[in-house]
């Protein structure tokens, strides 16, 4: 599903002393099929654009298209296009409710009136889609669960309703590095084997630059970098104007160079890494 | 014998725990565990989700009660009940979630909180509260209430109302795993240089860089002790480290693959700055 937004702007509380302006006149275009990472500081108003591009929120002015339909369009029924771009907030474990695992996942499909039958395949399938075992989980409580579990059921859940567009908010914080590997893993699955649009909201840049292929960078409400992953990497100073810095790798590459080194500074891999400062150290000249 | 004629040590002997629990088979979130945390030690706990570093946090400070075995805080047994506010004065404790923490309207209310409580002096107080909020560098917020403030600002009011309490021990759960990276950083920074001034700290965390910085480490597996010692001991382990999942942090897996190809690096460059110094220096002496 191909995503449009045009100078989309957000204001919470208009005409209050409060009032804030969280998005300015930001427009946005993601292809079908793209892994896009969003980022940005604190309030740069990363989960605010997420939630007008699945409806939750109506744009103050702006609109969002999908697959050339108007979200924002006030004369049409917008559910059924919302429903297809499936929003994982942050911390979706604390929404989990029911008894059992598949009770859970099962609430979403079946508010769509499909059939029993289809609602239980629909439940297997998604618990498969995030790689946890249905005989094993079908029947838990919810809350027996580990936290990157829960979280993993979480996502199971938006997954069950078919979204064509996956958006996932800082789905890796508060875990332990296991199940933060585990999440990673499926999402990149996901988005490998089914193909699925996704956008990931992190502050990780290790991990922004492990996973996607474009970056979009936020800085107050308006977009600041937006590019090949490799390309906004690059740069640290008009990095650092967004105010984001560079991942681990780039940041130590990015150091030798300012002290002479002859290196490129957009190298992720760490093996990439090692392999070019040896030679550089080894026959370089400084 | 007085409590002060103690040396200043925290000593865990033999101490196992086990939460209460309905069903017959009794689970061991902590079985026997022997450690000493001396007076100026900065101990660091891994270990993945489930493997008792929080209940181990909370014994330290008497909030848990060890089923089996001791705990004692400069000499003081936490079984004695007489003795728990003393103990409490002297471990504080800081957990995840700074929201949770907070419960004054202004800064400066929420950090005098503790110190009401015991009855301090009115002069004394403020004398405490200043203190404490300069150490933490919060000073300038003193009036603004809590609720605005970022989360790396909220995480340092939670750590100067502990400060402002003279604690010897500070106990630290998570304190950054819901952080932006600057509020991180600024935790981070905080909590080092009390270490610096002589508080003894006791650090829970999943970032392998945070436990690189510590002056220990223990790596907890399902409740038992599967490791004790210093940082650059814990990077020879890989064997140990593939099992608790703990990676190790980027700059240091560098630092490996370049000693690999030959270039002479010291076997433990904790942070990416000193990795990059230590190139520049050995660039230039070939």
């Amino acid at each position: 599903m191909r995503i449009e937004a045009e100078h989309l702007t957000y204001i919470y509380g208009p005409g209050l002393p409060w009032e804030k302006r969280a998005l300015d006149d930001v427009s946005l275009r993601i292809e079908e099929g793209e892994f896009v990472g969003l980022v940005g500081e604190t309030g740069s108003g990363k989960s605010t654009l997420v939630q007008l591009l699945n409806g939750i929120l109506r744009p103050t002015s702006g609109r969002v298209l999908l697959d050339g339909v108007d979200l924002t369009d006030r004369r049409k029924p917008i559910w059924k296009a919302r429903l297809q771009v499936g929003l994982v907030f942050q911390f979706p474990e604390s929404q989990l409710f029911a008894e059992t695992v598949a009770e859970d996942i099962a609430f979403g499909p079946r508010n769509l009136g499909l059939s029993q039958q289809e609602v239980s395949k629909r439940v297997e399938e998604s618990l498969l889609k995030v790689g946890l075992e249905p005989a094993l989980f079908r029947q838990r409580s919810p809350f027996t669960l580990s936290g990157g579990e829960k979280r993993l059921v979480a996502i199971a859940g938006i997954l069950a309703m078919w979204p064509r567009v996956l958006i996932v908010d800082e789905v890796t914080a508060g875990l332990d590095p296991r199940g933060k590997r585990d999440i990673l893993t499926r999402i990149k699955l996901l988005h490998r084997n089914e193909r699925a649009t996704v956008i990931m909201i992190s502050h990780d840049m290790d991990e922004i630059v492990s996973l996607v292929e474009r970056v979009v960078v936020l800085k107050s409400g308006r977009i600041c970098r937006q590019g090949q992953t490799t390309e906004v990497f690059s740069d640290e100073e008009s990095l650092a104007g967004c105010g984001i810095r560079l991942p681990t790798i780039p940041q130590i590459l990015s150091s030798l160079v300012k002290a002479g080194w002859r290196l490129p500074v957009s190298i992720f891999d760490v093996r990439e890494a090692a392999r070019l400062i040896a030679q550089e150290y080894h026959h370089g000249t400084v | 014998m007085t409590y002060e004629d103690v040396t200043p040590k925290i000593v865990l002997q033999g101490v196992s725990y086990c939460y209460p629990d309905s069903t017959a088979s009794p689970v061991y979130a902590l079985s026997s565990l022997t450690l000493e945390v001396k007076a100026g030690d900065f101990l660091c706990i891994l270990g993945p989700n489930g493997s008792g570093k929080s209940t181990l946090g909370r014994l330290f400070n008497a909030l848990l009660i060890p089923t089996e075995g001791s705990v004692q805080v400069d000499g003081m047994d936490t079984r004695n009940t007489a003795l728990l506010w003393t103990i409490r004065t002297r471990v504080g404790m800081i957990f995840q979630n700074p929201d949770n923490q907070i419960v004054g309207t202004i800064v400066e209310e929420d950090i005098a909180f503790g110190l009401e409580n015991l009855g301090i002096p009115p002069n004394e107080i403020r004398a405490r509260v200043d203190w404490a909020m300069e150490k933490v560098g919060i000073s300038t917020y003193a009036k603004h209430p809590p609720n605005l403030l970022s989360g790396g600002q909220k995480q340092r009011v939670a750590i100067a109302g502990v400060l402002a309490m003279k604690p010897s021990y500070i106990v630290l759960d998570e304190p950054t795993s819901l952080l932006d990276p600057q509020g991180r950083e600024e935790v981070l920074r905080t909590i080092q240089e009390l270490h610096s001034e002589g508080i003894t700290l006791i650090l829970i965390t999943h970032r392998m860089e945070e436990a690189m910085l510590a002056c220990r480490l223990l790596v907890l597996e399902k409740g038992k002790l599967a490791f004790l010692g210093i940082p650059a001991q814990l990077v020879e382990e890989d064997e140990l480290r593939r099992h608790a999942h703990l990676d190790l942090p980027l700059a240091i897996r560098l630092a490996q693959l370049l000693r690999e190809k030959g270039i002479p690096l010291p076997p433990f460059l904790p942070r990416p700055e000193e990795l990059v110094r230590t190139l520049c220096a050995l660039k230039r002496s070939t």
